[in-house]
């Protein structure tokens, strides 16, 4: 097992070189620079500015530049947010993206495992059906109706919550942003662990358990459920990594400072370094994540080993 | 910048308005009773709290650096540059409790306050202006914006390190005495001193922390508030500044400041009671508003205007001022204002806004006909220029994808269409491709628009200059350049008002842009908040301005 985790994380790096060298150059290679605005600053300051940030160097210079200072863990300054650097932006930003992302896909783990279960033990039951039936409105209903939705009837009808905003992480700023978050996943948990669980509990090994006499609860939690829930792991890992990294909608809809927001405008205004940095974040967790996954696999799956 | 305006929302809000509403109260009313009760129990009645949305997160605020309305909000709540204005945009005095002006209106005189205070509550001196604007034009500051100083003596020099910074005209004759030496009698001078840019910083903050000096907890200002915390694209706070000279009659003690992009989440928190005053009000959402919220919305002209630049280096607008002519005069610009718009625009028939000062606005000899009739004129223009029904004029109209861009861009191509047989393709672009596209003369007809500076001709005239990086129609008439030359060396201001009278006749004749309207600002604003006009043409709100009043909860 420990080879294994050093031979993953040994891959990883040239996975990371590869990704970093390719957004370095793809950005820049987007029509428009980060100093361009509505209005068109004189050539020689235009220069001026370019120059305090080395962007009027050969682009084999700026990368070369660019790498030495990554490797001291410098992720450089910001354009688009100039009083701050990247390291600046991703300490702010995603110990707030992680609170949101953790909390929501717990709340998915849990609810959506136990609601899977419930379905699949009561398959077939009008129960189950409108399981079904809800779990896929939270697929379907994509979040930027869902969450206008709950502001709309929570916030601004209801007054219990605020529309939006983060004061530290209190809980009333959480709990709709948690829940418009962990929908879509929690929907998929349970449709997942429903399917795989009915079929685990089709197999001969649950008969034998039935068999014996254990209990309808003992041969679902202790038998049938970790099986079934292997399907559910291989899609945590990217999901856990999308949720923490990509909650781009939600963060905008919720007024939440996280990294989603500085992801699309770092995108738009041409925020070289910070697009790339959170790259970099980005894909160091996604990495992480599907390596806990296969962890977790083996842990789950006796006939696993690596 | 409205990557991710959000169309599915709108329909929500018509539940809004209907009794859906006033059920739900009654059902949720014990609740609310309790959770009113509740805030009063944990607020502390006695500071004044204001909740102000931010259209965007600022870019930086530094003075010196920052670019964009969000920046200056912030920048002119912390700082005070020499002059201030009044709610109707009037120059007052700043940290400058008076000045004098020589009679050749070459050097201004300004007599500093002796109570002017940083945060620190060290005083401000005249050396801090000198340093200040030093820095400005420093080339390692890299500001954006050093053309502000360029009335002042040797400052294109130094800015370009022909001279060093010693030789600019910018004297602090005791501490309390600061005098400026103009290159020529700059009529806007004084109303330019409202600008961000030539706002004092303190010295030694900069060498302290460098660039970094922005950040709460360093940053020494000396305005009215002081940055208390600041969470990129979360929320920024600003205190009041005991050490402000007018401290005593600050009335708003602690200033949130929240950016948002999206006008639809800036109305859901004002409607949620979390914001007092919007940056914006979402125009598919106006009427609605205006009815449910009555005076809560607030309108006011803004020194500002939309208008197309045409590429007079490409055909078929190259030197075919006919065809030009006849583009403008072919539209209904009560009809955009009035059906497409809604927001109290004006129709606009020339290069500046009615509201500016120091120059009477011209407009095209031909705005007193009727629609009739200038459709009829344009008509001939359009066939004396070559073109008919078989053989049409074919332009393309490129604008940055935005909904009210695209909206307005296929109201003028149909009404292009109808009125001349124009064939008029539509093209948007991307932000940033399209200023790249409008910079390098990439299109035939491109969007532009412009908001003042400061409340003078030159901020708009000034854009068709030779040499102006935003003459992006490559209107060049050395006629034009000297005239606004003469205006500027002369002292005189029925003289200037002449020459700038000739030089917006000189420019509509040759119809180097198309004019539509006047813009105007918005806002909702709670009714407890009180101070706010609207009346300052630049809509520059001081929070300093402003007092809440009547809160019940």
């Amino acid at each position: 097992m420990g080879s294994f985790i050093i031979k993953r994380l040994l891959v990883a790096i040239p996975t990371l070189w590869l990704l970093i060298t390719i957004c370095f150059f793809l950005v820049r290679l987007a029509p428009g620079g980060p100093f361009d605005g509505e209005r068109t600053l004189d050539p020689a300051i235009q220069q001026q500015i370019l120059a305090t940030y080395d962007l009027d160097k050969p682009l084999w210079q700026q990368y070369i530049h660019y790498f030495s200072d990554l490797l001291k863990g410098d992720l450089g300054p910001s354009f688009k947010y100039r009083d701050y650097t990247v390291n600046d932006l991703i300490a702010q930003g995603f110990p707030i993206s992680l609170q949101l992302g953790l909390t929501a896909i717990s709340v998915a783990i849990v609810f959506g495992i136990m609601i899977g279960t419930l379905a699949a033990w009561r398959r077939n039951s009008a129960l189950d059906s409108f399981i079904m039936m809800t779990t896929m409105l939270g697929i379907a209903i994509p979040n930027f109706v869902k969450a206008p939705l709950f502001i709309f009837l929570f916030a601004i009808i209801l007054h219990w919550l605020p529309a939006g905003g983060w004061q530290e992480g209190q809980w009333k700023d959480m709990v709709l942003p948690v829940i418009a978050l962990a929908l879509p996943p929690l929907a998929v948990i349970a449709r997942l662990t429903r399917s795989n669980l009915i079929e685990v509990l089709h197999s001969p090994f649950i008969r034998t358990a039935k068999a014996k006499g254990l209990s309808t609860m003992t041969v679902l939690t202790r038998h049938a459920l970790r099986p079934a829930l292997l399907p559910v792991l291989s899609y945590l890992g990217p999901a856990i990594a999308g949720i923490i990294t990509g909650a781009v909608i939600v963060e905008h809809i919720f007024q939440i400072p996280g990294l989603g927001t500085f992801l699309v405008t770092g995108a738009i205004n041409r925020d070289y370094t910070t697009v790339l940095g959170l790259v970099i974040l980005l894909g160091t967790v996604m990495i992480l994540c599907n390596l806990i996954v296969d962890i977790l696999y083996a842990w789950l799956d006796p006939t696993i080993r690596y | 910048m409205k990557p991710l305006t959000l169309k599915a929302t709108n329909t929500l809000y018509y539940w809004q308005l209907s009794s859906l509403n006033c059920v739900t109260m009654k059902i949720s009313s014990p609740i609310y009773v309790i959770t009113l009760l509740f805030i009063l129990l944990i607020t502390d009645a006695t500071a004044a709290v204001l909740n102000r949305a931010n259209s965007a997160e600022p870019e930086t605020i530094d003075p010196h650096k920052s670019i964009g309305v969000p920046d200056g909000n912030i920048v002119r709540d912390l700082f005070e540059g020499l002059v201030g204005e009044d709610s109707n945009g009037n120059v007052t005095p700043g940290v400058a409790k008076d000045w004098t002006i020589s009679k050749d209106g070459l050097v201004y005189t300004f007599t500093l306050r002796e109570d002017a205070k940083w945060s620190n509550g060290e005083p401000v001196s005249a050396k801090d202006f000198v340093y200040s604007m030093r820095r400005v034009l420093a080339p390692q500051t890299a500001a954006p914006y050093t053309n502000f100083l360029f009335p002042i003596k040797n400052a294109q020099q130094v800015a370009k390190k022909e001279l060093p910074p010693e030789q600019l005209g910018v004297v602090a004759v005791d501490p309390h005495t600061l005098k400026i030496t103009l290159e020529k009698p700059t009529p806007y001078f004084l109303e330019s001193l409202v600008h961000v840019t030539t706002f004092p910083v303190n010295e030694k903050n900069i060498t302290d922390w460098q660039s970094g000096f922005t950040q709460p907890g360093r940053l020494i200002s000396n305005g009215a508030y002081t940055l208390k915390k600041w969470v990129v694209n979360g929320q920024m706070t600003l205190e009041k500044n005991p050490h402000y000279w007018n401290a005593a009659n600050v009335k708003i003690d602690t200033v949130n400041y929240f950016p948002i992009t999206d006008a639809m989440a800036m109305v859901r928190m004002y409607q949620a009671g979390q914001l007092d005053f919007t940056a914006s009000v979402p125009t598919n959402q106006f009427k609605e508003l205006q009815k449910e919220l009555g005076d809560q919305v607030k309108i006011n002209p803004y020194l500002g205007n939309y208008f197309y630049s045409l590429n007079l280096d490409k055909p078929p607008l190259k030197d075919n001022i006919k065809l030009r002519q006849a583009l403008s005069m072919a539209v209904d610009r009560e009809a955009i204002t009035q059906h497409l718009l809604g927001q109290q625009q004006k129709p606009l028939y020339g290069l500046l806004p009615s509201i500016i000062k120091g120059a009477t606005p011209v407009t095209y000899s031909w705005d007193n006909l009727s629609t009739a009739e200038r459709a009829a004129e344009a008509k001939k223009l359009y066939a004396e220029a070559g073109y008919s029904k078989e053989n049409p004029a074919k332009i393309t109209i490129m604008y940055n994808t935005t909904d009210e861009h695209k909206k307005l861009a296929l109201a003028i191509s149909s009404m292009w269409k109808q009125a001349l047989g124009v064939v008029t393709t539509i093209e948007n672009q991307e932000w940033k491709v399209f200023l790249g596209s409008r910079r390098q003369g990439d299109f035939i007809i491109a969007r532009n628009g412009w908001i003042a500076d400061y409340n003078y001709p030159t901020t708009f005239l000034e854009l068709f200059t030779c040499d102006s990086p935003q003459n992006y129609s490559k209107f060049c008439d050395k006629q034009f350049d000297q005239l606004l030359d003469n205006a500027a060396d002369t002292p005189d201001d029925a003289q200037r008002r002449k020459f700038y009278n000739e030089a917006q006749t000189l420019l509509l004749e040759n119809y180097p842009f198309i004019p539509f309207y006047e813009l105007t600002e918005y806002h909702l604003v709670k009714p407890y908040v009180k101070g706010y006009t609207g009346k300052n043409p630049l809509q520059h709100t001081y929070s300093k301005n402003l007092w809440i009043e009547g809160k019940t909860s």
